[in-house]
């Protein structure tokens, strides 16, 4: 046997002990105070038994899960605590002192529960909160509690310091109080907690959280009969406490079997599903309804960028710890297929998880591949739309250059050159030469214009598309006629994307169309613009050959957009761009 | 007449400096940005504003916008833009509908002295000047429905030498023809695009204007 199981072994032994001693103190003693001896003998060890074998179950079961060692600890603390029915003054007072550590530790079992850990902040205050009343406030009470003194018959107390506290007793006093208010806010956390949960995840709360809620809630009833003096009914408070405390590892155990059952069930479903042919399923629907959360995701695995991504193929990471959503891996073949992101009370039901992974792991093979495509696709895409952001900036630059660089330089050098021709007297050779080279430069001076222009027209940074179209109509050698011309202004790429259909569009027309008009309509639609550019030529042109349409189609696509041409020879061409554009 | 020159290049600047002061214009003021024009211009109430269209701060078409607000703020004062762009958008949005004092020349221009002189003194005696290339441009553009459709060809070239700033005595120079010819065209001209009977200067800025918006019905 190893090492752990001997410590089970031992805690087993020791819980045995410990709820025998229970009962003998309650046989061997008749109080006159609190429940009789026959129910302090029959529900005391078998509160302490109870909560010790199904810690030591639990334990076994999940050695990783506090929720095991948090029942056990409720075990034992609950059998110290019922010393208190004991006449030996010692033992008494050990009960006395620890009375209140059962039910701090069953806060602090039934907030983590079911996956051992606190998640939120209140939560930890609330669990704080508890075993600060039980341990300090406590044993600053039992100090200065007379109870010898008291009218009920108690034993003496061997700790006592002295009848007067001052102010460290004055605080201990609102213990009741505070426990009033500490069970009212466990009662409210797991009300809220049990409302918000769905599917399987209610399915295991369920028994735990509603037999806690309710031990919680008497005892705050308990302890508030105590601080407003209406002791009547106290006795039957404490019995009913005690008994529905005692069904809480019973209530484990069912609500585990319960989830078993119909998880199973689930999972036998769902491969029956997934055995039925004919129709594509949709994995995340399916595991969702099969695990009972809806708000279930998948995430795929990439091993060549070693990241997860969504079923549309964009990066994402796995819930971090302490979110109240986790992760279990699916693997295949020893390889990790994909992760399902699911509500962190499926984590007690790990095998479930797995099963209905294994179950799905050859569809959620395809989908990964499918995911990994998408990734792919989406990269490629991101990285396009990347080259054609960069043309358009290096076209607009380089425009810049050559009007603020060379264009400035070449007008300065004619301007010289025709002062100079006023200083020149006589010799017409000289003359002629000037003129020459200053006719030279003025034709530099327009090719460069065009040369500029061509690259990137300056009127559609700084005036926008519609003046932009305005003078591409006004250039083409014919009629063309300029529809819906817009206003407002577009995304820097969605302009330019646009301006370049319409320029490439009308070159051709005046190149192969033989027509003789041009229509270019630019629509806004929702989400996108649609650029058509449409003439009364002899049509033919296909989209595939020319280089100029390619271009356009790559340029247009680079944009998610993309380019339509219908051209039927006989009856002209019309050239349609849809290109996407948040409003 | 009183001049301030806005151009971001110096050496480009202080050229057309000295061809205006050679010419007898008294240059008031410089400028290399926008803003330093507009401070300037409205400080010396010049007559006219000699205005590279792209300049700083933002290197795009600074200048026209800084010669739009001139002519909101101080009418009197005439703007000669000077541009890099043969583009009808920009000649609409400077010329607008009030075209008087008002002129749009290529940069190129400046090296035709005489030419960039006249401009200056016809803007700032109310004229509208266009630069030829752009006329040119305009004239050669083929549209459907055309109002200069109606207009023979001698008309459409006298219309493009008003569309210049060129007086009629000037237009029948160049067309060599008479001045008598010349007043014909024009009257068949305004005629034609239908102009309403106003002082001679004002129609013939509508005619321009006509020219420049053909898709707009005219009053």
């Amino acid at each position: 046997m190893t090492g752990r199981r001997w410590t089970l072994v031992a805690v087993a032994l020791a819980g045995g002990i410990a709820g025998g001693l229970t009962l003998g103190i309650a046989l061997g003693t008749d109080t006159s105070w609190g429940p009789g001896r026959g129910f302090n003998a029959v529900v005391g060890p078998l509160v302490g038994w109870a909560f010790i074998g199904t810690g030591l179950f639990a334990r076994v079961r999940r050695p990783e899960n506090r929720v095991g060692l948090l029942m056990i600890a409720v075990g034992f603390t609950w059998c110290a605590s019922a010393l208190i029915v004991a006449d030996q003054p010692g033992l008494f007072v050990f009960g006395y002192l620890t009375i209140g550590l059962p039910y701090a530790i069953l806060y602090h079992l039934l907030l983590a529960f079911p996956d051992g850990s606190l998640h939120s902040q209140m939560e930890r205050a609330l669990v704080a909160t508890g075993y600060f009343s039980a341990v300090v406030l406590k044993t600053l009470e039992t100090l200065f509690a007379d109870t010898g003194a008291s009218p009920r018959g108690l034993p003496d107390n061997p700790l006592l310091v002295g009848t007067d506290g001052g102010v460290l007793a004055d605080v201990a006093g609102f213990r009741p109080e505070l426990g009033v208010l500490l069970a009212l806010g466990v009662v409210a956390l797991l009300a809220v907690r049990w409302r918000a949960a769905v599917g399987a995840q209610r399915r295991a709360l369920t028994p735990v959280l509603v037999s806690g809620g309710f031990v919680t809630a008497l005892l705050a009833l308990f302890l508030a009969a105590g601080v407003t003096g209406i002791s009547g009914i106290r006795d039957q408070l404490e019995v009913a406490r005690i008994a529905v405390l005692a069904m809480i590892p019973f209530a484990y155990l069912g609500g585990l079997l319960h989830s078993r059952v119909v998880g199973a069930a689930g999972v036998n479903r769902l491969v029956a599903r997934l055995g039925r042919h004919g129709r594509p399923v949709d994995v995340r629907d399916e595991l969702a309804t099969a695990l009972g959360d809806p708000a279930l995701t998948l995430l795929f695995w990439l091993p060549q960028r070693e990241l997860f991504v969504g079923a549309a193929g964009r990066p994402a990471e796995l819930p971090a710890a302490h979110s109240d959503r986790t992760a279990s891996v699916i693997e295949h073949d020893g390889q990790p297929v994909a992760a399902i992101v699911h509500d962190r009370s499926l984590v007690d039901q790990r095998e479930l998880v797995q099963a209905a992974g294994a179950a799905v792991s050859l569809v959620l093979e395809n989908e990964r591949l499918d995911a990994e495509l998408r990734a792919t696709v989406e990269e490629v895409q991101a990285s396009r739309a990347r080259i054609v952001a960069s043309e358009g900036a290096a076209r607009r630059r380089l425009e810049r250059d050559l009007h603020d660089g060379a264009q400035q330089r070449l007008v300065s050098a004619a301007l010289s050159l025709r002062m100079l021709t006023g200083t020149l007297n006589g010799d017409p050779e000289s003359r002629r030469e000037l003129d020459s080279a200053r006719k030279d430069l003025d034709d530099a001076l327009r090719e460069l214009r065009e040369l500029a222009r061509g690259i990137h027209p300056a009127v559609l940074s700084d005036q926008g598309l519609r003046a932009a179209l305005n003078g591409l109509a006004n250039r083409a050698p014919i009629p063309v006629e300029l529809t819906g011309g817009p206003t407002e202004r577009y995304p820097e790429n969605v302009e330019t994307a646009a301006y370049f259909v319409v320029a490439e569009s009308l070159t051709n027309v005046a190149k192969h169309a033989a027509a003789t008009h041009a229509c270019v309509r630019i629509n806004r639609a929702p989400e996108k613009v649609i650029v058509e550019v449409s003439d009364d030529g002899i049509g033919g042109a296909d989209a595939a050959s020319g280089s100029g349409l390619r271009g356009l189609a790559d340029r247009v696509s680079a944009l998610d957009g993309h380019l339509e041409v219908d051209s039927v020879p006989g009856r002209g061409t019309t050239v349609r761009a849809m290109i996407p554009c948040g409003s | 007449m009183r001049v301030v020159v806005a151009e971001d290049s110096v050496l480009l600047r202080e050229g057309i400096v000295r061809l205006l002061e050679e010419a007898g214009h008294d240059v008031v003021g410089q400028a290399g940005d926008a803003e330093e024009l507009l401070r300037k211009v409205g400080g010396h109430k010049p007559q006219v504003a000699v205005i590279d269209i792209r300049m700083p701060p933002t290197d795009t078409d600074d200048g026209l916008r800084a010669a739009l607000e001139i002519r909101d703020r101080q009418p009197d004062t005439a703007v000669l833009v000077l541009s890099q762009y043969v583009e009808e958008g920009y000649v609409l949005r400077l010329v607008g509908e009030h075209a008087a004092r008002t002129g749009y020349l290529l940069k190129d221009r400046v090296t035709d002295v005489e030419r960039f002189i006249d401009a200056v003194q016809r803007v700032g005696e109310g004229g509208l000047v266009l630069d030829p290339e752009v006329v040119a441009h305009l004239l050669g553009r083929r549209r459907r429905d055309d109002p200069l459709d109606a207009l023979t060809p001698r008309e459409r070239d006298v219309l493009g030498l008003m569309a210049e700033g060129r007086s009629n005595h000037a237009i029948a120079e160049e067309l060599v023809i008479t001045q008598g010819a010349v007043e014909k065209h024009v009257t068949s001209i305004f005629a034609k695009l239908n102009l309403q009977p106003a002082t001679e200067d004002h129609r013939r800025v509508l005619a321009v204007i006509a020219f420049l918006h053909p898709e707009r019905p005219r009053t």
